[in-house]
């Protein structure tokens, strides 16, 4: 008859109320009942005296609630069960106190608000815990993309051009081309067992004006490993000069562990500073 | 919805029945209290544990006794031998430079190598009451290993020299560290040798220093 | 509310606001008596002489001598050139090794017969001092700390001028203060905003910050022959 809410008393309940574990308080909506203006007429059959005890089982839309026995004493409200939709929910034994409503059962126009079911203790705990520890990885994670992403910007992350034996390759305003390696006498041989000294020669053809600044100032230069080990490589010999076009050669001396001999090759960075940091673009000769 | 909806009162049931007055015993209130106030305490005294901004740059440092190996990230060190000596002679390839000490030099042999890529390291002595001597310029840096490169596959070993007081060096520590760029790294490594010296020690080492110290560099 | 309260007790006379104002009254009157708000001079830096010590917080200077002397003693300077040389016995309070070069800002003016030494514009191509740590025959560079070291400081004189008769030295003020951006604490002079400059004013500057002076120690100059 009436589509009005039985739950509706006019007074908006906040939805902070909703008993759910993740509510922040437990305020409640106030079981007070419109004054002002009058409520509406109530609906036929609704009475303000004592409701009647009803004897043989609860509502006839709530036809599964557990055995009628009198709902626990729980602090907190009673919540809404949702029904659920297991089978016909023919009331149990209600049929004969209460005119059950045909098949599908409460077919309640509002549909009442449901509420969840109370979480257990231990798993609204857990579940906290769970969120602060997520939340906790997700504030780490993302200082640490961030501090990441701020490195890489300072210190590019390196970028290495393989290049195959005896082939040119450009870098830097310059092409450069490997042109050997070969082991030499180290003078301090003597004191310092299980090295090796190595010469390179490396040839550099400068393509512009700006690839002749490396008869002045070497790029950098190591010997590394395969395992990211690096050696350090020293220009013995620098062009006296370079000219655009043509190509000049650097001798370059290097000391390795001996078994590394055959393993270590060239890698060539623009600049001294970025061969120290390993990062932006390089070669690695091939042998 | 009909007639026996409007008879069960069924959504009236919670405003009807009014909430029980929560009531609160007074040792939970207690308790609530005391744990409350402990939790507050114990964010506050984890304050006490936010590094200052002078700590921030701290190194990270490993520390050990005489002959320990002591690894890091990007090197590892040995302190190999402590000797004394009033005169330190640096034999260059054309002369000969005499560098003589207020009191005794302490020198110092460190043995170093590197994981990874080549390094440089210096080193400082820090006292018990924390002052820290800087390697004396008295030795020219290429006598020390303070100008050489550590490499990854051998062990190199080198000198340096320090002017400490021989009465500061009673529980003194020798610290190896790569040196301080301009815009500071943080996180550094480092690693700090305890020489075990009390006061005794100390002054009978220095008492027994030798006169001359040969080195070449 | 115009009826006094029952039971007829006398009412209680302000006494608080009276005391409030005399007290009000007194602060002012003292303020005013004793200068006023502005701030108060500083302290004229103490006048010192040969010999003095004074503590700059990051060390403490003994002023031992001022003496012209040619150069090539103690490895400072060349033989054919002569040189004022500021003695000094620096002991160095800080927790680490420093380099006698800093002695140069620690003394932030020195003035021979009123005319400053260290000024960019003389004939000194540094535009300072040599500062050394003289020991042994041999000048070196550091001082370590809690070791009294002999620093020198030598300005190089203009040939064919008369030396001069004394000097003047303003020694400095060190604190270990605290950097306002990175919240570091470093040695740091003490300064004080003192009246503009000319280049100042050119940039819309109100004051400059000068290193505050602690002591003035002048040292008469002996000739070597």
């Amino acid at each position: 008859m009436s589509d009005q809410n039985p739950e509706d008393t006019g007074v908006w309940s906040p939805p902070a109320a909703e008993p759910s574990w993740f509510t922040p308080s437990k305020r409640l909506p106030r079981p007070d009942a419109r004054v002002w203006p009058p409520p509406e007429r109530e609906p036929r059959g609704s009475s303000t005296v004592p409701i009647p005890v009803i004897e043989d089982g609860p509502a006839p839309r709530r036809p599964t609630w557990p055995p009628p026995v009198p709902t626990p004493p729980a602090p907190v409200p009673q919540p809404f069960t949702r029904p659920p939709f297991s089978g016909p929910p023919v009331p149990p034994s209600a049929a004969a106190a209460v005119p059950a409503p045909p098949a599908p059962p409460a077919p309640a126009a509002p549909p009442p608000k449901r509420r969840r079911a109370p979480i257990p203790k231990v798993a609204k705990i857990g579940l906290q815990i769970a969120g602060a520890v997520g939340l906790t990885a997700a504030f780490l994670a993302m200082r640490g993309y961030d501090a990441l992403q701020r490195y890489e910007k300072d210190v590019p992350p390196a970028n290495v051009q393989q290049v195959s034996a005896g082939q040119e390759a450009t870098l830097a305003d310059a092409k450069w081309r490997l042109i050997g390696v070969s082991t030499m006498t180290d003078p301090q041989a003597a004191q310092q067992p299980g090295r090796t000294m190595l010469r390179i020669e490396l040839q550099a053809t400068p393509l512009n004006a700006d690839g002749t600044r490396f008869a002045l100032t070497p790029p950098g230069l190591y010997l590394a490993d395969k395992a990211g080990r690096t050696w350090m490589v020293e220009p013995w010999k620098s062009p006296e000069k370079l000219t655009p076009g043509v190509a000049g050669r650097f001798t370059l001396i290097s000391l390795v562990p001996k078994e590394m001999v055959d393993q270590v090759e060239l890698t060539l960075w623009p600049n001294p500073y970025l061969g120290r940091q390993q990062s932006g673009d390089a070669l690695r000769f091939d042998r | 919805m009909s007639a026996a909806h409007g008879l069960v009162p069924e959504a009236p049931a919670a405003p009807l029945r009014p909430l029980p007055p929560r009531r609160v015993p007074l040792w939970r209130k207690i308790v609530g209290g005391v744990v409350g106030i402990a939790l507050v305490s114990a964010a506050v005294y984890a304050q006490t544990f936010v590094l200052t901004a002078d700590e921030k740059s701290d190194p990270l440092t490993v520390s050990g006794g005489m002959h320990d190996e002591l690894r890091t990230s990007h090197f590892s060190a040995r302190l190999e031998r402590v000797e004394f000596a009033r005169t330190v002679r640096v034999k260059k390839q054309y002369s000969t430079d005499d560098a003589k000490a207020d009191e005794t030099f302490m020198i110092v042999k460190v043995g170093l190598t590197a994981p990874r890529r080549p390094t440089q390291v210096t080193s400082f002595v820090l006292t018990a009451d924390g002052l820290r001597f800087e390697p004396t310029d008295r030795v020219s840096l290429s006598a020390t290993l303070g100008d050489k490169w550590i490499q990854p596959g051998w062990w190199r070993s080198g000198l340096f020299f320090f002017d400490v007081p021989a009465d500061k060096l009673a529980g003194a520590r020798v610290v190896v560290a790569e040196p301080k760029t301009l815009f500071g790294d943080d996180y550094m490594p480092e690693t700090s040798f305890d020489l075990g010296f009390d006061r005794p020690k100390a002054r009978q080492m220095a008492g027994a220093a030798k006169d001359v110290y040969e080195v070449s560099g | 509310m115009t009826s006094t309260p029952s039971g007829g007790r006398p009412r209680r006379r302000p006494v608080l606001i009276p005391v409030l104002v005399v007290l009000a009254a007194a602060t002012v009157g003292v303020s005013a008596a004793a200068g006023g708000l502005k701030e108060a001079p500083e302290k004229p830096p103490e006048q010192a002489g040969k010999g003095a010590e004074i503590d700059q917080g990051r060390m403490v200077t003994r002023f031992d001598d001022a003496v012209v002397r040619l150069g090539g003693k103690d490895g400072i300077g060349v033989s054919d050139r002569r040189y004022l040389q500021l003695v000094l016995k620096v002991t160095n309070k800080s927790e680490i090794t420093l380099l006698a070069q800093m002695m140069d800002d620690a003394l932030v003016g020195v003035r021979a017969d009123g005319k400053p030494l260290d000024d960019p514009a003389s004939t000194n191509v540094t535009g300072g001092p040599r500062v050394v740590a003289v020991s042994g025959g041999h000048s070196y560079g550091q001082m370590h700390p809690g070791v009294p070291a002999t620093v020198v400081l030598a300005y190089e004189l203009p040939e064919g001028k008369p030396p001069p008769k004394s000097v003047q030295i303003d020694a400095g003020m060190y604190a270990w203060a605290e950097s306002f951006f990175y919240k570091t604490h470093e040695w740091r002079l003490v300064t004080t905003p003192v009246a503009p400059t000319a280049e100042d004013r050119a940039h819309g500057r109100q004051f400059h910050y000068s290193p505050i002076v602690v002591a003035q120690v002048t040292l008469p100059v002996r000739v070597e022959a």
